[in-house]
C-alpha cells in the first residue's frame, strides 16, 4: 500500500514540474495565467513531495518491511527516535530529504514577496523546478525508496549501527538544507542573468539565501566534525577526507559569495563575479553529492555505491553547470573600469579575500581530484595524505589572517582614516601582550611557527572587538545606547569574524600541544599525561536500550586528587552483533582528555589516550561563526540600501 | 601613481602570488602522496616509505599478541602481507572483510599505523575491490 501510494505521489510530483515547466516557458497564453499556474503547480509539487517524505516516515515508524529501504535499514526494535531520523540515514532516504529541501526552497521563491519584476521569479520558478525535475527522475529511475519486495520479511536488517546516535538527527538535515539552500541562488543568478535589463536590487533578493544556507553548512560541518570526534572515536575533528573537503568547497564559495554580495551592494562592482560565485557554490554542492554518491573517490562516508546513480548525478551536475556556465558567458557585462582604483579600500580587500578563498577552493579541488586524475593517467593508485592539505593551506590562512581585521576597517567609499589606524594599532599592541602574557603562563616552548598562527588567531578576535568601537567619539553615546539598531547586522559580522579567531586559535593549539599515548595497561596501572595522572580500574557492564555496553573504568587524578570517573566503552548491539567503540570526553576548562579502548582482554587493555588543550575552542568558534550570520541575518532587512552598511 | 599601475601592481602580485601556490602544490604533492597496493603488488623490501596496502584479512589471522600488539594478514588470494599494528581497530574490522593499512614494510613485517575505517559494513574500498576484481 505504501509502495503504491509513495510512487503515485512522486509521479504525482514529476508531472506537476513538467506542468510547471510548461506553464512557465509557454508563450500562448497571457503573462499573468502563465505565473499563475505556474505558482500552482509548484505549490502542488512541494506537496506531494512532503506527503511522500511523510509517508516514507511513517512507513519507517510502523515498520512496513514491503519496502526494501525500510528492510535494508530499520527493525522493530529500533528506537523510535533512529525510526524517523532513520528516513536519512540511506542513500534512498537521504536524496528524498534532499529533493524535499529543494521543494521547501521552490515554495520560498513562489511565496517570497519582495519586489521582483514577475518575469524574472517566473524563470527562477522555472529552474529551480527543473532541478526538482532532474532530481525526481533520479529517485524513480535509480534510488527508489518505495521499491517493493513479496514476500514480506519479518523484521529489518538494521539501522547501520554507527548511525544509532544523535549526531544523525541533526548533520544530515542542517548539511543538506546548506547544500540545496544555495539551489535558491543558483536558480536567481540564472535567472538574473537571463533577464539583463535589471535594477540592481537582486543582490538584495540573494543575500538572505546566501545567509541562511552559509550557517547550516557551517553548522552541519561542525556538528559533521563534532560527530567524527566522538562518536566515530578517530581522536580527529578534521581528516582532509574527499567527504569532508566536499563539503568545505561550496563552505569556501559561500563564504567569497557573502563578501561579495556585501561589495557590489554597496559599490555596485563585479556583479558578474558575484553571480558566478553563486553559480560555483551550487555546483560545489552537486560536485559533492556526485562525489559521495557514486563512490569513486574512497572515503570514510561511502554509502553503498552504484555506479549507475553515479553516472545520473553525473549527468544532472554536468548540465547544471555547463548551462548555467552558458548562460553566464552569454550575459557576460563589461565591467566598468573606470572608477578609481584606491587599494586602501573594503572592496579592495574583498578582492583579495575573494581571491584567496578561490586559490584555496582549487588547491583542495586539486589534491582531492589528484588520486582520480593520476589513476586516469598513470594506472596508479594514490592518496593524497592529509599533510599536502595542511601545508597549502597554512600559508592561506596566514594571510588571510593577517588581512582580514583589516578590511573591516576601511571604508567603502572613503580614505584610510587615522582613526582605523588607531584602532588597529590598539588591536595589535594588546594582540602582542596578551601572547606575551600567555607565553609567561601557559606554555614556555612554543616553537615560532605555532606562535605566529596564534598569535594571529589573537589578532582577529581583538581587532574584531575592537572594530566593534565606535568610529568616532561622537558616536559613542549613540552606540552603545542599546546597541543601536542600525549596528546591528555589523555586530553580527564582527561575531562571525571574532569566532573564526576563536576557531583557529583552537585549531592550533589543539593540533600543536596535544599529547596522544597509545598503550597496553594492566590493572591498576597509572599514566601520566599532561599535567594528570590516569588509572585503569577494571570493567563492568551497562545495558542499554538495544545493546549492551562493556565500560572500561579510569580515574582521572590531577594533583593526588580523583576529578573524575572515565568510561569508554564497548558497545555490543544484540540484534546486529555488530560492535562499536564509545569515546569518554571529559572536559577541563577548554581541553578534552580523550579515551577510546581497543582490545579488551582478563588481564590487560588497549587503550589510546589523549589531552588535547583548547579543543572545545573549535565548536565553539564553528557554533558562534553560524551565530553571527544568523544575527546578521535577522537584524539585515531594514539596514541595506545605505552604502555604508 | 596613476590608476593603471595601480591595477597592474595589484594583478602582478596576485599573478605571482598564484604561481607561488602552484609551485607550493607540486611541492606538498610530490611528498605527501602514498601508494595503494595489493599484497600481490607489493615489494616487501622496499626501503621505508609510507604506503598502504589493500586487501581481505585472512580468517583466523587476527591475534593479540602481549609484547607485539594486534597481529593480522592481509591477502589477496596471491599473495600475502604479515601487518602489526599497535592501535585501535575500527569497529568495522573483521576477518574475510576489505581493509586498507597504512604503514610501512620494516623487516618483512608491515608496520601500520593506521587501519582506514569505514562507515558501512557492506562497503567495500574501491581499491581493495579493484585489486581482488582480477584474481
Amino acid at each position: 500500500m505504501i509502495a503504491l501510494t509513495g510512487n503515485l505521489l512522486l509521479s504525482f510530483a514529476l508531472l506537476s514540474s513538467i506542468a510547471t515547466l510548461i506553464f512557465a516557458k509557454i508563450p500562448a497564453i497571457n503573462a499573468h495565467k502563465k505565473y499563475k499556474f505556474a505558482c500552482l503547480f509548484g505549490i502542488f509539487q512541494f506537496l506531494f513531495i512532503l506527503f511522500s517524505y511523510f509517508l516514507l516516515t511513517y512507513g519507517f515508524v510502523v515498520s512496513d518491511f514491503s519496502l526494501v529501504t525500510v528492510w535494508q535499514n530499520s527493525e522493530i526494535q529500533k528506537p523510535l527516535i533512529y525510526k524517523i531520523t532513520g528516513v536519512w540515514g540511506n542513500h534512498e532516504g537521504s536524496m528524498l530529504l534532499w529533493l524535499l529541501i529543494l521543494s521547501i526552497c521552490l515554495f520560498f521563491i513562489i511565496k517570497y514577496d519582495g519586489k521582483i519584476p514577475k518575469r524574472v521569479q517566473l524563470n527562477t520558478i522555472a529552474i529551480q523546478t527543473s532541478i526538482i525535475f532532474a532530481f525526481l527522475l533520479f529517485i524513480l529511475f535509480t534510488s527508489n525508496p518505495f521499491a517493493l519486495q513479496l514476500p514480506i520479511p519479518i523484521d529489518g536488517v538494521g539501522l547501520n549501527t554507527l548511525l544509532q546516535d544523535p549526531g544523525l538527527i541533526i548533520h544530515p538535515p542542517l548539511l543538506y538544507i546548506g547544500y540545496v539552500g544555495y539551489s535558491v541562488l543558483f536558480s536567481y543568478s540564472v535567472a538574473i542573468m537571463l533577464e539583463n535589463k535589471l535594477t540592481d536590487n537582486w543582490a538584495r533578493w540573494i543575500e538572505k539565501w546566501a545567509y541562511i544556507s552559509w550557517t547550516a553548512l557551517t553548522l552541519g560541518i561542525c556538528i559533521g566534525s563534532w560527530w567524527a570526534y566522538y562518536e566515530l572515536g578517530w581522536g580527529g575533528w578534521w581528516f582532509w577526507d574527499p567527504v569532508e573537503n566536499a563539503s568545505l568547497l561550496p563552505w569556501i564559495t559561500g563564504t567569497a559569495l557573502i563578501h561579495s554580495l556585501l561589495n557590489y551592494k554597496s559599490t555596485g562592482q563585479h556583479r558578474d563575479w558575484t553571480l558566478l560565485l553563486s553559480i560555483l557554490t551550487f555546483s560545489f554542492s552537486l560536485i559533492g553529492t556526485f562525489l559521495v554518491r557514486s563512490g569513486i573517490l574512497t572515503s570514510v562516508h561511502s554509502f553503498a555505491s552504484d555506479p549507475q546513480r553515479g553516472l545520473w548525478i553525473l549527468i544532472i551536475l554536468s548540465f547544471f553547470i555547463f548551462f548555467s556556465l552558458f548562460i553566464f558567458l552569454r550575459n557576460l557585462q563589461k565591467e566598468s573600469e573606470k572608477k578609481d582604483f584606491v587599494f586602501l579600500r573594503r572592496g579592495t580587500f574583498i578582492l583579495i579575500n575573494n581571491y584567496l578563498l578561490m586559490v584555496s577552493v582549487v588547491v583542495i579541488f586539486f589534491g582531492m581530484m589528484y588520486p582520480l586524475l593520476l589513476e586516469a593517467i598513470t594506472g596508479d593508485r594514490i592518496t593524497v595524505g592529509p599533510k599536502y592539505f595542511n601545508i597549502v593551506i597554512a600559508p592561506l590562512v596566514i594571510l588571510i589572517a593577517i588581512l582580514m581585521p583589516i578590511g573591516p576597517n576601511l571604508s567603502w567609499k572613503d580614505n584610510w582614516t587615522q582613526f582605523a589606524v588607531k584602532r588597529l594599532m590598539i588591536s595589535f599592541v594588546i594582540t602582542i601582550f596578551l601572547i606575551i602574557a600567555m607565553q609567561l603562563v601557559i606554555y614556555e616552548n612554543a616553537d615560532a611557527f605555532h606562535l605566529l598562527l596564534i598569535s594571529l588567531a589573537v589578532w582577529i578576535f581583538i581587532a574584531s572587538i575592537v572594530d566593534l568601537l565606535p568610529r568616532n567619539l561622537s558616536e559613542f553615546r549613540i552606540e552603545f545606547s542599546g546597541l543601536k539598531r542600525k549596528n546591528l547586522p555589523i555586530t553580527g559580522s564582527r561575531i562571525t569574524h571574532m569566532a573564526f579567531g576563536i576557531m583557529l586559535f583552537g585549531i592550533i593549539y589543539a593540533s600543536a600541544y596535544s599529547e596522544n599515548k597509545d598503550l597496553k595497561m594492566n590493572l591498576g596501572d597509572k599514566i601520566q599525561i599532561d599535567k594528570f595522572e590516569l588509572q585503569y580500574d577494571g570493567f563492568g557492564t551497562h545495558i542499554g536500550e538495544n545493546y549492551d555496553d562493556l565500560q572500561i573504568n579510569f580515574s582521572l587524578i590531577k594533583d593526588d586528587k580523583k576529578i573524575a570517573n572515565m568510561t569508554p566503552a564497548k558497545r555490543f548491539f544484540r540484534k546486529s552483533g555488530d560492535i562499536t567503540t564509545e569515546a569518554s570526553i571529559q572536559k577541563y576548562y577548554f581541553d578534552h582528555m580523550y579515551i577510546t579502548v581497543g582490545e579488551v582482554q582478563e588481564q590487560f587493555i588497549y587503550a589510546s589516550v589523549s589531552y588535547k588543550p583548547f579543543v572545545r575552542f573549535i565548536w565553539l568558534g564553528g557554533f558562534l561563526m553560524a551565530f553571527g550570520v544568523l544575527f546578521k541575518t535577522l537584524f539585515r532587512s531594514k539596514i541595506f540600501g545605505t552604502t555604508n552598511a | 601613481m596613476t590608476n593603471k599601475a595601480k591595477r597592474l601592481y595589484f594583478y602582478t602580485t596576485a599573478t605571482l602570488l598564484s604561481a607561488f601556490a602552484v609551485a607550493l602544490v607540486l611541492i606538498a604533492l610530490d611528498e605527501n602522496i602514498i601508494y595503494f597496493y595489493s599484497p600481490s603488488e607489493v615489494n616487501q623490501s622496499e626501503a621505508a616509505t609510507l604506503l598502504r596496502v589493500g586487501g581481505l584479512v585472512k580468517d583466523g589471522s587476527l591475534k593479540i599478541d602481549n609484547d607485539l600488539g594486534i597481529k593480522f594478514i592481509i591477502e589477496d588470494n596471491i599473495a600475502e602481507v604479515s601487518v602489526i599494528y599497535n592501535g585501535i581497530l575500527p569497529d568495522l574490522f573483521r576477518e574475510g572483510q576489505g581493509v586498507i593499512a597504512e604503514g610501512k614494510f620494516i623487516d618483512n613485517f608491515f608496520i601500520a599505523n593506521e587501519i582506514v575505517a569505514k562507515h558501512d559494513e557492506n562497503y567495500m574500498p574501491k581499491e581493495v575491490y579493484e585489486s581482488l576484481k582480477n584474481k
